[in-house]
């Protein structure tokens, strides 16, 4: 062949690498040709590197594009801006997962979303970290649907489907965490390594469409429709691979085919017993800093964490007296605060807001001080006589709605304290990032219309039964 | 890209100095990989891949030296790892191959960002059935068969003009790179 000839050849075979035609056969033939002359090795680099450039480029255009909608106009940057927030924005995908993120001061100017919501259908949100409507973009969040169901696409083209009731934590782009209900997991041909834990172990998609239900006391239900999934039982190593049309049973200590599992039914053996803070010796109240500043509303429980005047710095006290509870072994427990607004402040001046529950038991023999002269406690909390039992996050804007409290930290705390009282403290962590932020505010047990503070405490009604840890997150 | 004012002095500052260079140098770590694979999907999983492997030999970075060109060798690696992997994977170019056109690409890192601004015009500058053609195929991700379908042409006719307009845009950076136009 001519070296002319050997030129057009090597031409057509580079190009038909670049738009993704060259057959296997021509790869090696585009190789022999590229080697055997310097010009060509050059000239091929130029254009290859040229066409991943022009990907780059319409990649970031389209995303460029996708930030043009209008409810993102603020973010609007210059394109060079756009372009460093998507090199952040990816980063910040990277630092989730290695855990850092959270350390970074980066992460305040980075859009570190990676999926959108696609769609909802009569979906009633419980809780959540972000404003959940459809369209809207998702980074790292924690999701509790009550009811419905809704829809998620990662931009990796993963689709996960929640259907509620159900906990969603999503962590990274490849990794989320099921705390509670279903999840139906979707992911594009090729690609390999989208994980989901759940409570007793953690499913490693290998390229499928799987859903998994996660049963209130932590065992899951795996079902693959179509490729595999590799289980891994958190505590013991056990490792399975389920392939297309199998299930099985993830539980805390083994993995089993479904016909070797039942699921207990919860409703057989255990009675719930709420309690509220006017029960016995129950009480609530908030606390200001500086008690000569306290003013606010005493049917509500307010919490403010200021930036600089830190007198208006408020906390909340619940005692509960659980000297009523049989003395059945206690299974699960929940507390439940219902926000509404307090009128004191500005929400658009607060951000998110990250709340944490510390609690600790007294001894219903010694006198109990009333709640009213309690002292402040300041932060941080870290004495022997309180322990952390949970954190939540409000989102910004939200001032109403139930907040359901439950860990596994609570139930054992409740279980210390069975006959006797325990004591809770709600601060919030989270300082208003500009004067005149919102003060937070639960409904108090004195409200006239809402419900206060009141604990849920599910027992089994068998003495046999196992005291087993709920383990839902 | 040269890397500088690197002074750091605790383990928060690295971290922090990693974001940077990380977030500054990625969108070159993936045109980079585009060059050598040619598939995006696999590029996003031999970069993510990438990215752990740099956070995880971060240490071994050496400060004041070229953080874009390490992390295009740890890149390279991934995707020979990669590539081992892929039992499947349908080109089969050597490692040999690969190798020597990652050298030659090597030497695109100076000047990066200066060298895509360059591009972005001289697209901007590309008759409108040609800037259409662009971003029909690497904007919205079409498929040549849809651009064929819609514009009336046969498969080959669009292949050609994407070939042609290719290498005009190619001529087009290196002469504006070599007469020292910024953009």
């Amino acid at each position: 062949m001519k070296p002319q000839d050997d030129d057009a050849r090597f031409r057509d075979l580079r190009d038909a690498f670049l738009d993704g035609r060259l057959k296997e056969d021509e790869a090696s033939e585009l190789e022999s040709l590229t080697m055997a002359s310097e010009k060509r090795v050059r000239e091929f680099s130029e254009v290859a590197g040229l066409h991943g450039e022009l990907c780059l480029l319409g990649i970031e255009g389209r995303d460029s594009l996708a930030s043009n909608e209008p409810e993102n106009q603020t973010t609007n940057a210059s394109s060079t801006g756009q372009k460093v927030a998507l090199a952040v924005g990816l980063t910040a995908t990277l630092l989730v997962a290695l855990g850092l993120w959270k350390t970074s001061p980066v992460r305040t100017s980075a859009d570190n979303t990676f999926a959108v919501l696609e769609t909802t259908v009569e979906c009633l949100w419980q809780t959540s970290t972000i404003p959940l409507i459809e369209g809207q973009r998702l980074g790292e969040a924690r999701l509790q649907l009550a009811s419905g169901f809704a829809s998620l696409r990662f931009d990796n083209q993963t689709q996960v489907n929640l259907e509620g009731p159900a906990e969603l934590h999503i962590i990274d782009a490849m990794h989320c965490r099921l705390a509670s209900g279903t999840v139906v997991v979707t992911v594009r041909d090729g690609m390999r390594g989208f994980v989901v834990d759940t409570p007793n172990g953690r499913l490693t998609d290998q390229g499928t469409s799987f859903g998994v239900s996660v049963k209130p006391a932590g065992e899951a239900m795996v079902e693959v429709f179509d490729g595999k999934v590799d289980l891994e039982v958190r505590e013991t190593g056990q490792t399975q691979r389920l392939t297309e049309r199998s299930s099985a049973w993830l539980l805390p200590q083994q993995i089993l085919p479904p016909s070797d599992y039942n699921v207990p039914n919860d409703t057989d053996f255990r009675q719930m017993t709420q309690i509220i803070t006017a029960q016995g010796l129950g009480a609530d109240q908030w606390i200001q800093r500086d008690p000569n500043e306290r003013k606010g509303p005493e049917d509500l429980l307010l919490v403010k964490k200021s930036d600089e005047l830190h007198e208006f710095d408020r906390q909340i006290r619940l005692r509960f007296d659980l000297r009523g509870l049989e003395n059945q072994p206690i299974q699960l427990g929940s507390l439940q605060l219902t926000a509404t607004p307090s009128g004191l402040g500005f929400a658009s001046r607060t951000p998110d807001s990250t709340f944490s529950v510390y609690g600790r038991t007294l001894d219903p023999d010694t006198d109990l001080a009333p709640l009213t002269a309690t002292p402040w406690i300041a932060p941080p909390i870290d004495n022997s006589d309180w322990s952390l039992v949970h954190r939540f996050v409000i989102p910004k804007g939200v001032q109403s709605g139930a907040h359901v409290i439950e860990s596994p930290q609570l139930v054992e705390l409740l279980r210390r304290s069975q006959n006797g009282i325990i004591e809770l403290l709600i601060v919030r962590d989270t300082q208003e990032t500009l004067g005149g932020g919102l003060v937070h505010a639960f409904a108090s047990s004195r409200h006239e219309t809402l419900p206060g503070p009141t604990l849920r405490i599910w027992q089994s009604l068998d003495n046999n039964a196992t005291n087993q840890s709920p383990n839902k997150d | 890209m040269p890397d500088h004012d690197l002074h750091l002095t605790g383990s928060a500052h690295r971290t922090e100095e990693f974001v940077r260079l990380l977030g500054q140098t990625r969108r070159y770590r993936f045109a980079y990989l585009m060059s050598l694979m040619n598939h995006r999907d696999n590029v996003e999983e031999v970069l993510q891949e990438t990215d752990l492997v740099l956070w995880r030999k971060f240490d071994d970075f050496e400060l004041g030296t070229n953080f874009t060109a390490w992390s295009c060798r740890v890149a390279f690696n991934q995707m020979r790892a990669w590539r081992q992997k892929q039992a499947r994977s349908r080109l089969h170019f050597s490692d040999e191959f690969l190798s020597t056109v990652a050298s030659e690409l090597d030497t695109r890192t100076e000047r990066y960002n200066q060298r895509l601004e360059l591009l972005q015009a001289c697209v901007n500058s590309l008759p409108d059935r040609h800037k259409s053609l662009i971003r029909q195929r690497y904007t919205d991700g079409d498929k040549i068969e849809s651009i064929a379908s819609r514009t009336g042409r046969s498969l080959d006719a669009i292949y050609r003009m994407l070939s042609r307009v290719r290498d005009t845009l190619r001529d087009c950076v290196t002469r504006k790179l070599e007469a020292g136009i910024d953009v």
